[in-house]
Formats: C-alpha cells, sequence, structure tokens
C-alpha cells in the first residue's frame, strides 16, 4: 500500500512529454515486429521486447530521478522592469538516489543539466526580465531531464513561494548630465581641479579651450564642487513627462547616488524619502509600489 | 584493482568514440559475411579512424569511390535477378551498402542522426544470418552495450554509474520481456529456410537404409548428436526406447535391404493421435526418413507413412529439422500383413548355413506354434552366449549365420540381428530386420534424451498371426562383453574413470541447457505457445507453479533495481554511519541535503533525546584523522550498528 501510495505521488508531481526520439522507437519497434513477425525470429522479438521493457521502465526511472528534489529561493539582484535580473535556486536531492541530468529552467532560461547527487544539493542561477514594475510572483522553476532514455522529457514544476519586487527600469538623464546642468557659473564653482576627456552633454563654458587650441582631445574643466557635498534633492513633479518617466528617472539617481555614495532624498506627492533615513532598497520599492 | 577503479570511474568520451564502440560491436556479426573487397575496405576505414583521420572533400571522394568499387566488386556475381531472390544475398547488399554509408559519414567528423541509428540497424540486419545461441547472447549483450553508451553520454557521470543505471534497466525490463515473449500472439508465417546460417550444417552419417554385416560394417563410435528428444509426460523406460528409421526384409550377401513393392501408405497427424507426445530435433542425415519411437502413430509436420510405421518426407533432412510425433509403447500391428510382405520376410538362403539350418530344424519339429518358436529360438539364441564387440571378426560371406553363431561368435547388433532374423526364418516365422536407434533413459535429464550416433542399433520384428509383428532385441541375448576387446569395455563398462564420468555428466547438462534453450526461446512458435495455453487452462498448479516463478522473477527485477538505484557512499566513515542514519531516516529525520554530520546529530539528538556525542566525536576523528583511525572506524561502525531509538 505504501509502495503504492509513494508510486502514485511520483506520477503525480511528474510529467512526461514525448519527444521525436519517441516514434524513432516506435518506427524501431514497427520495423522489428515485421522482421519478428515474417520469419518468426524470435531473437528478433527478445530484442523488440527488450525496447519496449526499456521504454516502460524508463519512463519509472526518468519520474523518480525527478520526484524526490526539492527546490527553493537561495537568493535573489535587484530586479528592474525590462532588464535581466538573476536569482538563485538551490536545488536538494534529499533522497538516497543521485538524480541525473537534471535542467533547471524557467521559462526565459535554464541550466546545463546537472548530476545531484544523494544528500546534495546545487545552486543554479537563473534569469529573468519582468516587464513592468510592482511586486511580481517569481516563474515557477522547472526541472526537466531525458534521463535515463531520451524517447521522453520528464517534468517537475515548483512553486516557489516567493515574490520579486520589481524596481521601476532605471533610464533617463544621467545624474552627472543633472549636476553638470544645475551648476551655477558663479558660487557653484569652486578650485579649479584639473581637466578631464569631454563629454557629451558638458557646456561651451566648460571646455578647456587650450587643449582644442594645442589639435589635442577635447577636453572639459573640473572644479571642485561645493554641491557634491550637500544633500541632493529631487522632486517626483519635476523629473519627467509621466509618472513611469519620472519613476525610472528617480530610479536611475538612486542608483548613481548609491553608487557615487550621494545622500538624497525624494520628493514624492505623498511622501519624502530620504536615504540617510530608508534604506535604498526602501526607496527603491517605494518607487516600485508606487 | 586499482586499474579498475579508475577506469570505472571515467567521465564518458566524446560522442564519436561513444558511436565508434556501437559501430564495432553492430559489426562484429557482419565481418564473417563480407567479401573480401568489403573487408579490405572495412580495415581501411577503421585504421584511418584509429589515426584519427578526419577527411575533407577531395579525401572523402576517393574514400566513396573506394567504397562503391569494393562494393561493386563484392557483389559482381550478384547483380541478377536469380541473386537478388535470395534474401540472404539481397541483405549482405543492404549490410555492405549500410557500412559504406556508414563509414563516410564517420569519416567526415560529424555525428549525425542517421549515425546514431547505424548500429541498430546493423544489428537487425544480421538477425537474417544468425539464429543460434550465440547469437542470442550476443544480441542481448549489444542491446545492453548500446543502452550503457546511451546512459553514459547523457549521465554524464563516471561509467560505473552508467553500468548500474543499465543494469537498472535491464533488470527491471527483464519481467516484460518474459511476459510479452511467452504471450504475445505468434501468427507467424513459417520461418523461411531459404537463406542463413543454419545452427549446424555438418554432414551426419546416421543409417543409410541398409544393414551391412560383412567388413563395412566396422564401426566408428561417435559421441556426435543425430537426435535430441523431448518427451511432453515423462520419459519411457530405456527398454521402450527404440527409434525405427529404416525396415529391412531382403538379405543380398551381407547387405540388408527395405522392401519396395507393393507398400502401403498412411498419413497421420501427430495432433490427433492419442498416446506419448514428444518432439524432436533431428540433425541432419541426408536421408529422407525420420526417426520415431516404436509404435508411431503420427507425425507434425505430415510425413508419408508406410505400413511398416516407417515415416519419411519428400525431401531428404539436410538441415535440423524438428517435428512432433505420438507414439504408443505397447501396441503391436494387429491384422494379417500383405502376402508379399509376408514372402519376403520368409526369404532365406537354404543350404548357406547348414549347422544353423539343423539346429533350427530341429526346434521347428519340436515346436508347432509361432509363439512356441519363437520362444525356444529366444533361449537357443541366449544359450549360444554370443558376445558383444565393437570390433567384431568379418564373418564368413558363405555362411555368415553359421560363422558367426558357431564361430566367431562375436559381434555387434547387426550381427545379433541379421543372424537371429535368419535363423527365426529358418524356422518359417516372418522376421525383418528395423534399424534406427536405441535409447538409455539414463542418459537423459528429466524428459530430455539426447541420442549420439553411437546409440544407432539394429533389432528384430518377428510376425505372429496372432500378435503382428512384435519386437525382439537379440542383442540382449549376448553373454557379455568380449573379454578382449578393451574398447568395448571402455566404453559400455560400468567402470568408467571419474573424468569420463565427469565429462558425461558435464556435456549431458550442456547438452539439456542448450535443448532447453532452443525448445523455449530460439523456436518457441505458436503451437507451442498454444500447447502452453492449453496446460495453463487446463493445470491448475502448473498455472501457479508459472505464475509464482513470474512473480519471483519479477521481485528479484525490482529487488535489483532499487538495490542499484541507492547511490554508494564514497567514504569509509559515511559507509560507517549508514545504518545510524538509516534508522533515524525511518524515524522521520532524515540528514538534510548540505548539512553537516555534526548539526545533523545535534539536532537528533535533541529530537530524540538520545546521546549521539560519542558518535560524533569518533565520526569527526574518522572523517578527519585518515589513515591512523582504523581502530575507531571499526568502534564507530560497531556504535551506529547498535544503536537503537
Amino acid at each position: 500500500m505504501r509502495f503504492w501510495q509513494r508510486f502514485r505521488s511520483t506520477s503525480d508531481r511528474t510529467t512526461a512529454r514525448i519527444t521525436s526520439y519517441f516514434w524513432l522507437l516506435v518506427l524501431l519497434i514497427c520495423g522489428l515486429f515485421l522482421q519478428a513477425y515474417m520469419h518468426n525470429f524470435n531473437i528478433v522479438y527478445i530484442t523488440l521486447f527488450f525496447l519496449v521493457g526499456f521504454g516502460i521502465v524508463s519512463e519509472v526511472m526518468g519520474r523518480m530521478n525527478l520526484s524526490r528534489l526539492e527546490a527553493g529561493l537561495l537568493s535573489k539582484e535587484r530586479c528592474f522592469a525590462n532588464r535581466d535580473c538573476t536569482y538563485r535556486v538551490r536545488l536538494s536531492n534529499p533522497s538516497e538516489a543521485p538524480s541525473y541530468a537534471v535542467s533547471v529552467g524557467n521559462g526565459h532560461g535554464g541550466s546545463a543539466p546537472k548530476r545531484i547527487g544523494a544528500g546534495e544539493a546545487v545552486t543554479v542561477p537563473l534569469g529573468m526580465r519582468f516587464p513592468h514594475r510592482g511586486e511580481s510572483p517569481l516563474p515557477p522553476t522547472e526541472l526537466s531531464s531525458f534521463y535515463p532514455l531520451p524517447h521522453l522529457r520528464f517534468g517537475r514544476r515548483f512553486r516557489l513561494q516567493e515574490h520579486v519586487i520589481v524596481y521601476p527600469e532605471p533610464r533617463g538623464e544621467p545624474l552627472e548630465t543633472l549636476l553638470a546642468r544645475h551648476r551655477a557659473p558663479a558660487g557653484e564653482r569652486e578650485d579649479f581641479d584639473g581637466v578631464r576627456r569631454y563629454e557629451s552633454g558638458d557646456t561651451a563654458s566648460l571646455i578647456y579651450w587650450p587643449s582644442v587650441a594645442r589639435g589635442e582631445n577635447v577636453m572639459s574643466k573640473k572644479f571642485l564642487l561645493e554641491e557634491e557635498r550637500r544633500k541632493l534633492r529631487f522632486d517626483f513633479r519635476e523629473c519627467g513627462a509621466d509618472d513611469e518617466a519620472r519613476l525610472s528617472q528617480l530610479t536611475l539617481w538612486t542608483l548613481e547616488c548609491e553608487k557615487r555614495g550621494l545622500a538624497f532624498s525624494i520628493a514624492m506627492p505623498d511622501a519624502l524619502l530620504e536615504s540617510g533615513k530608508e534604506g535604498i532598497d526602501a526607496i527603491l520599492e517605494t518607487l516600485a509600489r508606487y | 584493482m586499482r586499474f579498475s577503479r579508475r577506469w570505472l570511474d571515467t567521465e564518458a568520451p566524446a560522442m564519436p568514440h561513444l558511436v565508434d564502440a556501437a559501430l564495432v560491436a553492430a559489426l562484429l556479426p557482419h565481418v564473417p559475411l563480407l567479401r573480401m573487397p568489403m573487408l579490405l575496405y572495412g580495415i581501411l576505414i577503421l585504421f584511418l579512424l584509429f589515426r584519427g583521420t578526419m577527411l575533407q572533400r577531395k579525401g572523402l571522394v576517393a574514400i566513396g569511390v573506394l567504397g562503391a568499387l569494393a562494393v561493386v566488386v563484392s557483389f559482381l556475381g550478384a547483380f541478377s535477378f536469380v541473386g537478388f531472390s535470395e534474401l540472404g544475398t539481397f541483405i549482405q547488399v543492404v549490410s555492405a551498402l549500410l557500412l559504406y554509408a556508414v563509414s563516410l559519414q564517420r569519416l567526415t567528423g560529424t555525428v549525425n542522426f542517421y549515425l546514431l541509428l547505424s548500429p541498430m540497424l546493423l544489428l537487425a540486419l544480421s538477425y537474417f544470418f544468425y539464429n543460434t545461441i550465440f547469437m542470442l547472447a550476443y544480441a542481448v549483450g549489444v542491446l545492453y552495450l548500446f543502452l550503457l553508451l546511451m546512459l553514459w553520454k547523457r549521465m554524464q557521470a563516471p561509467l560505473i554509474e552508467a553500468l548500474r543505471a543499465a543494469t537498472m534497466l535491464f533488470a527491471g525490463a527483464l519481467p516484460v520481456v518474459v511476459l510479452l515473449f511467452a504471450v504475445f500472439p505468434r501468427i507467424s508465417f513459417e520461418r523461411s529456410e531459404k537463406f542463413g546460417f543454419k545452427e549446424t550444417a555438418a554432414i551426419r552419417t546416421g543409417h543409410d537404409g541398409l544393414m551391412h554385416t560383412g567388413s563395412e560394417a566396422l564401426l566408428v563410435p561417435s559421441q556426435r548428436i543425430a537426435m535430441e528428444v523431448w518427451f511432453e509426460t515423462g520419459m519411457p523406460p530405456s527398454e521402450a526406447l527404440y527409434f525405427r528409421g529404416s525396415v529391412l526384409y531382403t538379405e543380398r550377401g551381407d547387405v540388408w535391404q527395405p522392401l519396395f513393392a507393393g507398400r502401403e501408405f498412411r498419413v497421420l497427424s501427430a495432433t490427433r493421435a492419442q498416446g506419448i507426445r514428444y518432439r524432436v530435433t533431428l540433425y541432419p542425415h541426408r536421408k529422407r526418413w525420420v526417426y520415431l519411437l516404436d509404435y508411431p502413430l503420427g507425425i507434425t509436420p505430415r510425413a508419408n507413412f508406410t505400413a511398416d510405421r516407417i515415416a519419411f518426407w519428400d525431401v531428404p533432412v539436410n538441415d535440423v529439422m524438428r517435428y512432433e510425433a505420438v507414439s504408443r509403447l505397447s501396441e503391436r500391428t494387429r491384422g494379417s500383413a500383405a502376402p508379399q510382405v509376408l514372402e519376403a520376410a520368409l526369404e532365406v538362403h537354404r543350404g548357406r548355413d547348414p549347422r544353423s539350418e539343423a539346429a533350427m530344424e530341429r526346434l521347428r519339429l519340436r515346436y508347432g506354434s509361432t509363439e512356441a518358436r519363437i520362444a525356444a529360438l529366444n533361449d537357443w539364441f541366449r544359450a549360444q552366449r554370443l558376445a558383444y564387440t565393437l570390433k567384431p571378426e568379418i564373418p564368413d560371406r558363405d555362411h555368415p549365420v553359421d560363422s558367426f553363431v558357431f564361430d566367431t561368435r562375436k559381434g555387434y547388433c547387426v550381427h545379433f540381428a541379421s543372424a537371429y532374423a535368419t535363423l527365426a526364418r529358418m524356422l518359417e516365422v516372418p522376421s525383418r530386420v528395423v534399424t534406427g536407434y536405441k535409447g538409455d533413459a539414463s542418459k537423459g535429464i528429466e524428459n530430455y534424451l539426447p541420442l549420439r550416433e553411437e546409440d544407432a542399433h539394429a533389432w528384430v520384428e518377428v510376425y505372429d498371426p496372432a500378435q503382428g509383428w512384435e519386437r525382439i532385441d537379440p542383442t540382449v541375448f549376448s553373454a557379455g562383453i568380449a573379454a578382449t576387446d578393451r574398447v568395448t569395455l571402455e566404453l559400455l563398462s560400468a567402470e568408467q574413470g571419474a573424468w569420463r564420468r565427469l565429462n558425461d555428466w558435464i556435456s549431458l547438462r550442456v547438452l539439456y541447457i542448450k535443448y532447453v534453450i532452443n525448445k523455449w526461446i530460439l523456436y518457441y512458435d505458436r503451437s507451442r505457445q498454444m500447447a502452453l495455453l492449453r496446460e495453463l487452462l487446463e493445470n491448475t498448479l502448473f498455472a501457479l507453479q508459472l505464475a509464482a516463478a513470474f512473480a519471483l522473477l519479477s521481485a528479484a527485477g525490482v529487488a535489483l533495481f532499487f538495490s542499484l538505484r541507492r547511490q554508494q557512499c564514497g567514504d569509509a566513515a559515511l559507509c560507517a554511519m549508514q545504518p545510524l542514519l538509516k534508522t533515524l531516516r525511518g524515524a522521520g529525520e532524515a540528514k538534510r541535503p548540505g548539512e553537516d554530520m555534526h548539526t545533523f546529530l545535534q539536532r537528533a539528538s535533541q529530537r530524540f533525546g538520545c546521546d549521539l556525542s560519542q558518535i560524533d566525536a569518533a565520526y569527526q576523528r574518522v572523517r578527519y584523522g585518515g589513515d591512523e583511525e582504523r581502530e575507531t572506524l571499526e568502534r564507530l561502525k560497531g556504535l551506529c550498528r547498535a544503536f537503537k531509538l
């Protein structure tokens, strides 16, 4: 009874789909049947029945290969709308038998077949791309295997009970450009701090003309900016044409500020987000859920 | 050991090498069939592959032309309608073309779908040529190899794991194969005998339809199997195991001949006759007749049947033949024999053997009835104390009976039968000589009886108007083996050497196994399937036994499957822990993947309230202590085995 229950559970957990090799196997069996039938070749009958036996037993083996595996989310990176993000799935095999040729996928990408030894676990990175910001469930993790024979593709689907916050797509005006645009000729530039390679968007006043006159690469002047030591303030209402553009712009600036280690605040219509008080992830989540 | 371990730990080689292994295995049975040009072409391809040469366009064209020439030259004589009408030739051409195509594809270095399929096609083609036990073993072995190679590549695991998986598939598939083989309906056509290599093509001597008593009667005992018999319902006693081949009436010089005139033919089918049912595998003897147990009633496939109960087919037995027959041990051919037959059975050369004639005349005058005369002749013949020898002296052609009975006084079955038949005729009792084989039940196993050429025998049938033809074996009247005949003594004496006894014992069992495999596997057909079904329906005990055997086989297959499925532990410490892990797992506490042993043991201790610290400490010492901790390992094993919740 227990055996039957276990068999049922194994069967229910997994799926088996025929592949093109299945039709090859059928063709082979038909050919051998004709050969055996026409001449009563018992060796051919035996070969034929072995192929049938392999076909039947391989279904049991293939289902057992996947049925005891367990999958869980191990870690995830920040996910942004329309950008590739990666999360890691831990695949463990608590049974006494190893599992072979197990591929892991989620409908968007997958891993190469792996062997997972008995009592062992492997970590598989999976890629994903979400089209919209907000909270999204992780796609089902799909295990598949052609073990033991290629005529059947065995599958098993795990629904990871995890959600991912998809942040707005970071796009818009780079922080550098914003800062350059807002640098006033007076009061904001402190001491001359050397030259740097000209970047698209630099104003004409910043161009270091002696380098142009010498026929060298166009360079721009660098100043110590007082503003960089001050807190940046971003206003939701002023940074884009529509809400999605504003959120994308703010996400980009948030990330760049994080990268540069700049303190900033975002004035949202109903709240003020301050990097000093809230973490970057919390700010991004607020933007994602807006 | 270390080498084999390393070999077993090998990962799968590249796909082309796996295909090469499969192709070489599949090509083996084709090698003896390849004609010389194709064989040379095959060797060239092997050489190129061995060197790892992959050809570009020009090289491929050159090899292609060479291969095409090899095919054409190989089958130059077969390019006619007559040649292709032979399926054997046709299949040879197909396999040569396949080899040609496979070699060209392989030399490109690309493994495509057709190349992957070709080993199986080559295997299927080889089935046309062989139908032997060796081929059966080879086919099963090659299937296993194909499976192994496929799994090895797919699993990306060491060879040992692929071997385990392949064996699992085999063990699981075996009950399916057995069941399907037994019950899958066989509605086949007659097996074609016009092509292929037969199991045994050797020409057998056998009987030639005559019986020589002169110099040509010198016998060379042969151990070669002449026929194999399987009795459906137990083996009859040795006294009844007479397989008749020819019936001889006329003595011409030192040769006994059959009677051809005025014969009567009847045809019986074994399926309708009632009696002892048996199956015979008859090896080629180049004659038309078949050997049947006295007294035959029927035979399948149908054969011509004479009034002398001799069956023969329209064509000589040039290949191994199998037939089913029915006989009745006690039956006598009641009723009157045809006058011309009785006349021939009384023909005797008066005046040729005066001493014998005088002795028989005295008996004839003394006993009136046929029955009494036969009894008197038996007593008289036994009283002569004639000796049995396999090296007889050649009797005097002018007085053969007198010479044998009164002078040489030794001979073997043909001399005994010839003399007895002639003496019976002198008593005016119709007689005839029957040649065939005499079985010995002690040389068989269960229902199986092999008959060798040395079992060839001759006996006599005498005619009593009240009883019909009655078999008498005059050889049993011999006084024993000639004391000077060492060869006969060695062959027939019960005091055989231990080595010979062992040899006989082994060879009999090998023959038996071979016969059983032939019977139940290679030549299992519709009639046998129907017989099996009938037996299942009529015999409940047999059905239960068969079901139990199948259940046992299935259980063994499943047990092997699951025992191989478990991963073998890799290191000594983990192996020692297995009993403990099993006990805890049974109690519902399994070690989690990736969890270290120490954490797991602590968790288990807390849950079950038991002290596992000793085991933990011992495990850690063995795990990280190396070879110096052998004593601790033993202790750990003991602790784990003794652990109980």
